[in-house]
């Protein structure tokens, strides 16, 4: 039995009677072993019992787990659907259409849709539906070089800003606090319409710079509480340089919210591009946006009507895409279920 | 003492009207609890038939570890668990012989807070950080009772006088994140004291606490007892607390009762392996030295509970039955009950 | 203070002190106060041996830890491993230092990174300090996992898939990677089960005899360090109050915080006298605004005033190699 515990204090004899009940056969319970006492040297439970203990499941990293979820869930797999439908479109036009969006014949002016010609024919006569397809090539390069670039600029910065804290949070913080107070669009129109040429590039840096605030503000936030853990500490305790530890450490737990808000701002930007093209200081002609012949089509819209509906379609159709692509990410990515 | 007395007064016994409740009957009785709660990622048994008894002035005390079920069982009885997912799939918890899951919203809520009443472990998110300690002592008054604001106040600083807040006058305007701990523990209790309940429900009072602390709130929480006469049930995972204050003890372990008993049954010689193991893997402040024997593994996912007994894969006296069959809670006389299949070897083991 | 071994200590800190400024204001921060949060603080520790640093929360004792390993910056004192001094070490040195003293953390959730792999988790120190090729890093990393108790083969599993105690051992195994001399353990076993405390205490004691390894062991649940600790200091607010060996401190306590920390302490044994209980009246006073001279008069029954005049120094007052910060330090059974 039990010899090398030293019971301090408390009664050494047990109750052998219980009230009323006449007391047990005290002989030792032959079929039990006897309680060992661990001999020295494996005396701290790592056993085999722990080595052998469950751990649940095969190798499953909380990225896994997140797709796992994501894929049975609807909402993920219609927005996927339709920004994968528009990727291939603005990436490879012909396989949608043969037509040249750029071949156009004055005589097929205003031509209403019909069985060939499914969007009809804009002012110029060209193919309305060509058009329309190869106006997602912008839209979606714009989005995503716009969103890609600025969540780059606000991961950079809003390391720094979280991490480090002090006065170069002080400064970066009251920089976007006056960046926010200017308004995107009005902003967009007052910058554009100081450009001489106007032109992808052009749009889209104006779009960063305005974009890129409030995905700083949002990584910094979740820098701000990621490095309160404890495994930050023992990173630092081990020795880590800085750098490792906000690329290895702090990055991955926390980009999850910039991953959503990008996935919200790709769309946000598409419109934002529509809408400046369409206020005539975005792209401009002959450049092929939904945003310009939206613009387009607006003086004409009672006697054709094809010309407004379409892109119309096509762009609420993108944004929407990416805005609900955000809210599947955001059920599946949140922390407090990671 | 004339205001001492406005609280007496006060106290008188608020009449569900409708329901009969036997005077003679256990303060409460807990039968055959199964608690369930439906996840996406699969069932998670809480409670797989827990029962047990509180009579007037006793102190019962739940101990068991995490994922145990304890706290669970608790808030089966206040009514309090969150349906969906919960799900009260089984058994009944009678409080003076009526079983609280027969009555209606509005009668539990009549019952909660005033004849059951509970504390939590974390005062400062069980209190509401927006409005001050004394108006949320009040409140139990204005709402259950129907008194007029200011003498609600008046009781209130009467509470946090007789849970012994310093200052009381003073401090029943501050907000609960002005307090310490301990004092929002105590503010805790006198707005669970307000309306006199004849049950108090501590969940982990103290865990969170410092151990001077600790000390302090157990000796209010005893003396408050033997001035109340009321029944007191202190769920917790800390064996040595429950030793200085509870009459009896249930050992949870999975959801279920493994042992059930008195205090000095329970201590001087355990009838189940878990205890045993409990009792053997603590250190004591007194002794030094030797090695504490701790029991192998952990506890399980409730979600996967082990077949037969849930204990097995980390019992040390695990035969080939405790494999295959679940064991029942076997009657060992005298209000003393094990879930072992060789709780009477167990009992008598010479652990000298 | 000299250890059990009288030899050199492997880890001498010498009047640590640790201030955090309170800062106020939007655009320039003032700072309008100071938590006093380590206010002088010496202790050794010699090799092979576990120091116990006990108090309540607030004390300042994880303070202490972090600021000797530099995680903060500290407001005045030293530290001196092998004889030289923490705090003046730059770069390189400091690195190398990183891989004498480690620490295990209080929550086995957050102390690993989740998204890192439990063989990631254990091999970064060796990233880290650029140590050991790939293949031969995997190899170690399996050994430490087998060290600690924890099956090698699961390697590749991610920390949410294992309990609470197997996270702990993980921890451990990261701690020990680059063979330190010297391990904090800063309340290792608080946030485990009562039934998986056991486990980790008796793998730490284990490991201590097969590698050599000093402790500073820091926790608040003095049971557990009267089993694993051979001499330890209680801390009160940012100071010590009191060293010497388990014995000496548990069974003829001097300091009154001591003795009403002891005395609080419950019992598991339904038939203990706690007779005696010491209930202290009043809350902890704020770090921020602690009381002149001994820190512990607000709450002391022996309070006087030279109390308040002058701070009461750790000094032994009895000749016995038993130091205690108490003009009126006596000695009383508690337990």
């Amino acid at each position: 039995m039990s010899e090398t515990r030293d019971r301090a204090k408390g009664p050494k004899t047990r109750q052998t009677e219980l009230p009323g009940i006449p007391p047990y056969e005290t002989e030792p319970a032959p079929e039990l072993p006897p309680l060992e006492t661990p001999a020295p040297g494996e005396y701290d439970g790592a056993t085999e019992a722990t080595q052998k203990e469950p751990v649940a499941g095969p190798p499953a990293s909380l990225w896994s787990d997140a797709w796992a979820e994501l894929r049975t869930n609807w909402i993920f797999l219609i927005s996927a659907a339709i920004i994968l439908l528009f990727t291939v479109m603005a990436i490879a036009p012909q396989l949608f259409t043969s037509a040249n969006p750029r071949e156009c014949f004055l005589s097929n002016s205003l031509v209403r849709p019909s069985a060939e010609h499914w969007f009809g024919f804009d002012l110029q006569g060209c193919d309305y539906y060509a058009r329309t397809v190869y106006g997602a090539r912008v839209s979606m390069s714009i989005g995503v070089t716009v969103t890609l670039f600025a969540a780059i600029l606000a991961v950079v910065m809003g390391s720094l800003s979280g991490y480090y804290g002090g006065w170069v949070d002080a400064i970066i913080a009251r920089l976007t606090d006056i960046w926010f107070a200017i308004p995107t669009i009005l902003g967009g129109i007052v910058i554009l319409s100081l450009l001489g040429t106007r032109g992808f590039f052009q749009v889209a840096f104006v779009l960063i710079i305005l974009g890129w605030p409030t995905m700083l503000r949002l990584y910094r936030s979740s820098v701000i509480s990621v490095k309160e853990q404890d495994y930050i500490e023992a990173a630092r305790a081990l020795g880590a340089s800085d750098f490792r530890i906000l690329g290895k450490h702090i990055l991955p737990n926390a980009i999850a919210p910039v991953v959503i808000y990008a996935a919200i701002t790709t769309g946000v930007i598409i419109s934002a591009e529509a809408a400046l093209s369409f206020l005539g200081v975005g792209l401009q002609l002959p450049a092929i946006s939904w945003g310009l012949m939206i613009s387009g089509a607006q003086v004409r819209i009672l006697q054709a009507p094809h010309l407004l509906l379409f892109p119309g379609i096509f762009l609420s159709l993108a944004v929407f895409g990416f805005i609900l692509m955000g809210d599947a990410l955001r059920d599946a990515l949140d922390p407090k279920s990671r | 003492m004339a205001d001492g007395q406005l609280l007496e007064e006060q106290q008188i016994v608020a009449d569900i009207s409708g329901v009969n409740f036997d005077p003679e009957a256990p303060l409460l009785e807990v039968d055959d609890l199964h608690v369930e709660f439906r996840l996406r990622e699969g069932v998670v048994h809480a409670n797989n038939g827990v029962s047990y008894t509180l009579n007037k002035g006793e102190t019962l005390a739940i101990v068991g570890e995490s994922g145990s079920g304890k706290t669970v069982s608790a808030q089966a009885v206040m009514g309090i668990i969150d349906t969906p997912p919960g799900y009260i799939t089984k058994g009944a918890a009678r409080f003076r012989g009526v079983d609280l899951f027969t009555l209606d919203e509005e009668e539990r809520r009549a019952i909660r807070g005033e004849r059951i009443a509970m504390i939590f472990q974390d005062a400062l998110t069980a209190l509401n950080p927006v409005f001050p300690v004394g108006w949320q002592i009040a409140e139990m008054f204005r709402s259950h009772r129907g008194t007029s604001r200011a003498e609600a106040r008046k009781y209130a600083i009467e509470l946090l006088e007789r849970v012994r807040i310093p200052g009381a006058k003073e401090r029943v305007d501050s907000y609960p994140h002005e307090f310490s701990g301990g004092m929002r523990q105590r503010a805790m209790i006198a707005m669970a004291l307000a309306l006199g309940p004849e049950v108090l429900i501590a969940d982990e009072p103290t865990t969170a606490l410092d151990v001077t602390v600790q000390a302090q709130i157990m000796e209010l929480l005893d003396s408050l007892q033997s001035e109340t006469g009321m029944g007191l049930i202190l769920i917790t995972h800390d064996l040595a607390v429950i030793a200085e204050v509870a009459d009896r003890a249930m050992v949870m372990y999975a959801g279920e009762a493994f042992e059930n008993g008195t205090i000095d049954e329970i201590f001087e010689s355990p009838a189940n392996p878990y205890t045993l193991g409990l009792m053997e893997s603590i250190a004591t402040p007194e002794q030094k030295g030797g090695r504490l024997i701790p029991i192998e593994g952990s506890p399980p996912d409730l979600r996967n509970i082990p077949r037969g007994c849930p204990f097995h894969p980390r019992c040390r006296f695990r035969e080939e039955i405790c494999v295959e069959e679940e064991p029942a809670l076997r009657e060992l006389g005298g209000g003393r009950a094990s879930k072992c299949h060789f709780a009477e070897e167990v009992v008598t083991l010479d652990r000298s | 203070m000299t250890g059990r071994n009288g030899g050199e200590p492997l880890l001498r800190v010498e009047n640590l002190v640790k201030y955090f400024p309170i800062k106020q204001g939007v655009i320039l921060r003032r700072t309008v106060g100071t938590i006093k949060a380590v206010d002088g603080v010496s202790f050794e520790i010699h090799p092979r041996e576990t120091v116990g640093l006990v108090g309540e929360s607030g004390c300042g004792k994880s303070t202490v830890a972090r600021t000797v390993l530099r995680l903060h910056k500290p407001t005045g004192g030293a530290a001196y491993f092998k004889g030289r001094n923490i705090f003046e070490m730059g770069g390189d040195e400091l690195r190398e230092l990183r891989r004498e003293i480690q620490i295990i953390f209080q929550d086995p959730y957050a102390s690993l990174n989740p998204r890192m792999t439990v063989g990631d988790i254990i091999g970064e120190p060796f990233a880290i300090h650029n140590v050991l090729g790939k293949k031969d890093r995997r190899a170690r990393v399996q050994e430490l996992l087998d060290l600690v108790g924890l099956n090698p083969d699961h390697i590749n599993r991610f920390p949410h898939q294992f309990s609470g105690g197997q996270r702990q051992r993980i921890g451990v195994a990261r701690a020990l990677a680059l063979n330190p001399s010297v391990l904090i353990c800063d309340e290792p076993v608080s946030a485990l089960d009562v039934s998986v405390q056991a486990q980790v205490i008796n793998l730490l004691e284990k490991l201590q005899d097969e590698l050599n390894l000093a402790y500073l062991f820091i926790a608040h649940d003095l049971s557990i360090v009267r089993h694993i600790a051979d001499r330890l200091a209680v801390m009160y607010l940012g100071r010590i109050v009191e060293t010497g060996t388990d014995v000496e401190v548990y069974d003829h306590p001097l300091h009154p915080y001591t003795q009403a920390l002891l005395s609080a302490v419950p019992v598991p044994n339904p038939k203990h006298e706690s007779g005696d209980r010491i209930l202290l009246e009043g809350d902890v006073p704020s770090p921020a605004d602690p009381p002149s001279g001994c820190n512990f008069r607000t709450r002391c029954w022996k309070a006087q005033d030279v109390c308040a005049e002058e701070v009461p120094e750790l000094i032994d007052r009895f000749n016995d190699g038993h130091p205690s910060a108490c003009y009126f330090a006596k000695e009383r059974q508690v337990l």
